[in-house]
């Protein structure tokens, strides 16, 4: 029982991160049509980003603590929000009345480019970098379940997150006009919404918060990579695919839905943690091909 | 060529005017013999700022090209009206190409691997060029392919012509088995369960050790042989002895124009014709009567059985298959070759293959920087020519009215006998 609810913390923390990278993909498709190969790379990037933060801010004497963790947010956030508007700018846009096997290919031209640049020109890219995390080692008992700081400020951060995203889409204007795109570019764009400005701002918001789940992984797992986007790529179009592409609340729920699924497997079936991923792939295909508007059945390509 | 030249073309077939003929032949064919020299150079040229040189002037000319109508419009009339001699020309330089550089085992040996892959690229084709079925995992079927053909070898001694054949029926069974699910998606969502599926089945390879030996691979995959003659020893042809690499380098490169041939004669199929009407348009194409779901079927297992056919050569080329022969960017190299080179283009993903496959082999001592700059070179080509280097050209059969009213002798009436019928 005790190990059963420890299960349950963990996957709460892993599906927060990928609730949030789920959330990006769900945005992208929404108001471009586009699946995002490179939003893997840019949680990556994240996490590269926060790590440069906090190598400075340790040098410049500051005692690691909430308010480093803070600034690595901060700043992981504004970096891949850049970097998503850039690439949306530079990359997507020549692209965007293309038919949707070009713009694939290009945003998968964008992941090579992203992940490679990293892995030549970050000092040491090519090899696991460790990642400061400066509350690993304290916990908290409750009963038998160990969760440690770091855990409570991972699910704490990405509950909040998915909160202020509901308001952000419900209750503000760009939120509407975010869903008007996503439901009819043209009679959006008619009217008065600027379809531009719209789709860049969804490529600063679903990439600032693909960044803060770049963090979320180097506090949690202590360790980074150039290739660690791929793996979260897969797993956050497939929480997507669950809570049914365009579905804001369905990707947040497709997150932990697809954590619990993962812990679920590495405790039930034999060899489970290696069969893992064949099982999330097998879940992809078939809820793709028989439930593809999600598990929760709302109708794809409307965002909210 | 204008519509209007066409129409006149087809309704007054010009008397034979040999000495045209003879002219267009000789540019074709001597447009073929320059891009052959200038592959052979590129190939063999030391130095490799030279090589980059090269490209650089090489990408000059193909803009300049590109941009000048009437230039285009001559090279593609005489291309097209000396089909025969510039296929012998090609056949021979195909077969020459060992004999100048048969002292280069290892250019031979790249061009052996560049005939693999357009025999998998012509696959691809298949199935996303002619049908327009996205599929970003076909990396599955060369693994099927190659790791049926190179067990059968092995554990039963089975002959890799025959296991050659079983190799592709196998990846065109594993085809089959994606086609079903794939048949009630479309689009993004069918490229992503083809995705799902290669990231599986790769996945599966690495933990089914009794099938696939896992991580280790399979080690030890015989050669084939013809009669007595090993295909890892030396040719001898006459005078001439030619390093191993010879003996794979001419069966890919058979098997490869055998590929295209299969592929050419596919396209004006029926069947052919029933890929083009799901491709442009699925609903009208159902509403005429095309079994959609068979002709969907079919082309994912067609695909897959060319697919099947490289990895089996390859298989028994390399002597050794691993889980990390068929991985996603494998999948995607193929499906790049396919875009790049300008999917439904038969020539076209033959050329895109020999690109992709000679290009990172030149650029080997900068292997690191390979898919940096793949990466950049992605981007910039779907920015630029979303349709390919050489971008499909759109049948256009235009019958003259006479003709087509002979073929339907109830709308003979309905129809001036000036009129050409245009049909796509």
């Amino acid at each position: 029982m005790e190990n059963w609810a420890q299960q349950l913390v963990n996957a709460a923390t892993i599906g927060g991160m990928y609730t949030l990278v789920a959330v990006g993909f769900t945005l992208f498709f929404g108001v471009l049509g586009l699946i995002n190969f490179a939003h893997g790379e840019v949680f990556m990037l994240g996490a590269f980003a926060a790590l440069v933060a906090a190598r400075i801010l340790l040098d410049a004497g500051l005692s690691s603590g909430w308010l480093l963790v803070l600034v690595m947010f901060i700043f992981a956030s504004l970096f891949c929000g850049i970097i998503g508007v850039l690439t949306e700018r530079l990359a997507y846009k020549p692209v965007r009345r293309s038919p949707m096997l070009v713009m694939l290919i290009t945003s998968l031209g964008v992941s090579f480019l992203m992940r490679e640049s990293v892995k030549e020109f970050f000092p040491d890219g090519a090899n696991p970098l460790s990642f400061p995390s400066p509350y690993v080692s304290e916990t908290v008992h409750i009963g038998a379940v160990v969760i440690n700081y770091t855990q409570i400020a991972l699910i704490g951060a990405s509950l909040v997150l998915v909160g202020a995203l509901y308001l952000l889409v419900e209750r503000t204007w760009f939120g509407k006009s975010m869903r008007a795109t996503a439901e009819d570019r043209d009679a959006a764009r008619m009217m008065g919404v600027n379809i531009d400005r719209i789709i860049r701002n969804a490529f600063l918001l679903g990439s600032a918060l693909g960044g803060i789940a770049g963090v979320m992984n180097g506090l949690y797992y202590l360790s980074i990579r150039f290739d660690m986007g791929w793996v979260m790529a897969i797993k956050g179009f497939t929480a997507a695919v669950l809570g049914g592409l365009g579905n804001i609340y369905g990707a947040a729920a497709g997150g932990y839905a697809l954590a619990l699924l993962e812990v679920l497997i590495v405790a039930l079936v034999p060899q489970g943690s290696q069969y893992k991923d064949v099982f999330v792939f097998l879940v992809l295909i078939l809820v793709l091909v028989f439930r593809p508007t999600g598990i929760f059945g709302r109708a794809p390509q409307k965002l909210g | 060529m204008p519509e209007s030249d066409f129409i006149t073309a087809q309704l007054t077939p010009e008397p034979a005017d040999w000495r045209r003929k003879a002219v267009q032949a000789l540019i074709a064919c001597g447009t073929m013999l320059a891009l052959f020299v200038l592959l052979i150079f590129g190939l063999t040229i030391e130095r490799l700022w030279l090589f980059v040189g090269l490209i650089v002037v090489v990408v000059a000319v193909a803009i300049f090209y590109q941009r000048s109508r009437g230039m285009r419009g001559k090279l593609e009339q005489a291309f097209r009206t000396s089909r025969a001699s510039v296929l012998i020309l090609l056949i021979a330089l195909l077969a020459a190409y060992p004999l100048i550089l048969s002292r280069d085992p290892y250019l031979i040996h790249i061009g052996a691997l560049s005939a693999i892959y357009v025999i998998m690229a012509l696959g691809l084709n298949i199935t996303l060029g002619f049908a327009g079925l996205l599929d970003i995992g076909f990396a599955v079927y060369y693994g099927a392919g190659a790791y049926m053909s190179a067990q059968l070898a092995i554990n039963f001694g089975v002959s890799f012509w025959l296991g050659l054949l079983l190799g592709g029926l196998t990846a065109a069974f594993f085809g089959f088995l994606v086609a079903w699910p794939a048949l009630r998606v479309h689009d993004h969502y069918l490229g992503l369960v083809t995705l799902g599926y290669g990231l599986m089945m790769n996945l599966l390879a690495r933990n089914l050790a009794f099938l696939t030996n896992g991580t280790d691979g399979v080690i030890n995959i015989p050669p084939p042989a013809i009669g007595t003659h090993a295909f890892t020893e030396p040719l001898s042809l006459g005078p001439l002895t030619l390093p191993f690499q010879a003996n794979f380098y001419y069966l890919a490169v058979t098997l490869a124009l055998i590929t295209a041939f299969i592929s050419y004669r596919l396209r004006q199929s029926s069947l052919g014709r029933a890929w083009d009407a799901i491709r442009e348009d699925e609903i009208a194409a159902r509403c005429a009567g095309v079994d959609a779901r068979g002709v969907k079927v079919l082309a994912f297992s067609t695909g897959a059985f060319f697919g099947g056919i490289g990895g089996a050569i390859y298989a028994h080329m390399i002597g050794f298959i691993g889980p990390e022969n068929f991985t996603f960017l494998e999948s995607i190299t193929i499906l790049v070759m396919v875009v790049m080179g300008g999917a439904g283009n038969i020539a076209g993903v033959a050329v895109g293959a020999i690109i992709l496959v000679v290009l990172p082999e030149r650029f080997r001592e900068f292997e690191h920087l390979r898919l940096l700059f793949f990466g950049i070179a992605l981007v910039l080509l779907m920015i630029n020519r979303p349709e390919g280097i050489f971008p499909r050209t759109r049948t256009r059969r235009l019958l003259p009215a006479n003709k087509l009213a002979a073929a339907l002798p109830h709308a003979q009436k309905s129809l001036s006998p000036a009129a050409p019928m245009q049909a796509r």
